[in-house]
């Protein structure tokens, strides 16, 4: 309900939904560099496979070579060859 | 500057190491998967910080290499001429940043850089000179009065390098002088006159007259006279106008009959030059007694960025071999040397704003060599100034008058 609300008023006011519901911001630079914003934690880490929590769901990034140039609690920069990038939402 | 660790991590679970290195702030980058677990760096801080969740997440850290700085000093702290020379050299660099290594001027269009920099020499500003010595608004004051085509000067010293900006006028400095006595306009050379406007005095000539040097073409006098005729008195003026006309010019050059011919006989010899302050070094293979050679040098200061110049210059040098030998001109290159005569000639009238109308060059043999003469027909402006002379008149004839 409450998640809700804010975002209701997050679209009335024009406000970004990232910085008043804390939704997660992918940037893509080619296929080879990425910027996830506002993740949870890191669910699985391997050579072709990234997956990450987020506020509400997964985010899994396919590839082959991926490394993490960098990553703190706000961001993660993600390099290697990018082939998919899927969203899962959280039931419920 | 910091030093920073390259590991690896192996164990169960690295995820969660991740995370708890992320919660607790410690600092991990350039993270690769590896079988059995990841690689990445961190800084020596994190690393004193990461024994709790290397427990936690049941791993095993391996210190791949030392990084930065601090290690290098730490693996080198045995060689203590490197340090020795290491300080030397900074102590060096520190010590020449008190000089100026290169004096720079930007801006200069009339005068060139070798000018101004002569002109520095003069007021004791040199290379090598004490950057604290160096009195920039008393240089700026300097060349403005100095060099009066110079309206703004800019003068700063940057790292080693004095640099010295300047605007000059483009337009006249100052309007000549105009000269108030009275004078006639005289031909300064032979023609025929082609055009003539009078813009003050009396025209003594006409278009189509043939003129001699000396000849008044305007002049300053200008008669006043009576209904009958006569002249009674006679003002002066300071006659004014332009006349132009066709005169001739010839001009003519001579040559031996031998031309000297440089042939390249395809050696070649290339090395470095070095030069510190006055001293010159040139690392090239010696060239044999009694060659000529043809040396191309291309000589580079070194500067540490772009305003820290030091004394030091480097560069590369370039020798090719030639013999001389003497021959007689080929017609063709007497037609050519005819030619280029011809066309000098005519670049210079044209710059002075002459015309050209006919322009005839010819190749005169005389026996051990040849000339090259030339006879032009040129349109140009002959009228000149010259003051008009009044004749001094008798004691007696003044008395008379007086009288």
């Amino acid at each position: 309900m409450g998640q809700r609300i804010r975002s209701a008023a997050a679209d009335r006011l024009g406000l970004p939904k990232d910085a008043v519901l804390g939704e997660t911001v992918i940037t893509m630079e080619g296929a080879r560099t990425m910027v996830i914003e506002n993740y949870r934690s890191i669910l699985f880490y391997g050579d072709g496979c990234l997956k990450l929590l987020t506020g509400d769901g997964k985010i899994s990034v396919e590839g082959k070579g991926l490394g993490i140039e960098y990553y703190d609690g706000e961001s993660m920069k993600v390099t290697g060859r990018i082939c998919r990038v899927e969203l899962e939402e959280r039931q419920g | 500057m910091r030093g920073y660790l390259k590991v690896i991590l192996t164990g169960k679970d690295p995820e969660r190491f991740l995370n708890l290195c992320r919660n607790r702030e410690i600092e991990l980058w350039k993270i690769r998967a590896v079988p059995g677990g990841c690689s990445g760096q961190m800084t020596v801080n994190s690393f004193r910080k990461i024994r709790e969740p290397l427990r936690k997440a049941g791993m095993k850290i391996r210190i791949r290499k030392r990084c930065g700085f601090p290690f290098f000093l730490y693996r080198n702290r045995k060689r203590k001429l490197f340090f020795a020379g290491l300080a030397a050299g900074i102590s060096m660099l520190f010590g020449l940043s008190f000089f100026i290594w290169d004096i720079q001027v930007e801006g200069n269009r009339m005068y060139t850089e070798d000018t101004l920099i002569r002109y520095f020499e003069g007021l004791d500003i040199r290379c090598g000179m004490k950057k604290e010595q160096v009195d920039c608004e008393d240089l700026e004051e300097s060349l403005r009065a100095d060099f009066p085509e110079i309206t703004w000067v800019s003068a700063q010293v940057s790292g080693t390098r004095l640099l010295v900006k300047i605007k000059e006028n483009e337009a006249l400095s100052s309007v000549p002088d105009m000269d108030p006595e009275p004078c006639d306009i005289v031909a300064e050379k032979d023609g025929v006159i082609t055009e003539m406007i009078v813009r003050s005095g009396t025209a003594m000539a006409a278009v189509g007259d043939t003129v001699s040097a000396g000849d008044v073409l305007i002049s300053g006098r200008i008669p006043v006279t009576d209904d009958s005729g006569t002249v009674t008195a006679e003002h002066t003026v300071r006659a004014d106008g332009d006349v132009t006309a066709r005169t001739g010019q010839t001009y003519r050059r001579d040559y031996t009959g031998w031309k000297t011919v440089e042939t390249m006989t395809g050696q070649e010899r290339t090395g470095l030059t070095l030069r510190m302050g006055n001293r010159f070094f040139r690392l090239m293979k010696p060239a044999e007694e009694g060659t000529a050679w043809r040396i191309w040098e291309e000589e580079r200061q070194l500067c540490l960025t772009e305003n820290f110049c030091l004394p030091f210059w480097w560069g590369t040098v370039r020798a090719e071999e030639y013999v001389t030998c003497e021959r007689k001109y080929t017609e063709e290159e007497k037609e050519e040397i005819r030619k280029n005569t011809a066309e000098e000639f005519e670049e210079k009238l044209t710059q002075k704003g002459v015309q050209i109308e006919e322009n005839n060059a010819r190749i005169i043999e005389n026996g051990s060599g040849f000339s090259i003469e030339g006879t032009a027909v040129l349109r140009e402006s002959i009228g000149e100034p010259r003051r008009i002379t009044f004749p001094e008149m008798p004691a007696a004839e003044e008395n008379d008058r007086t009288e």
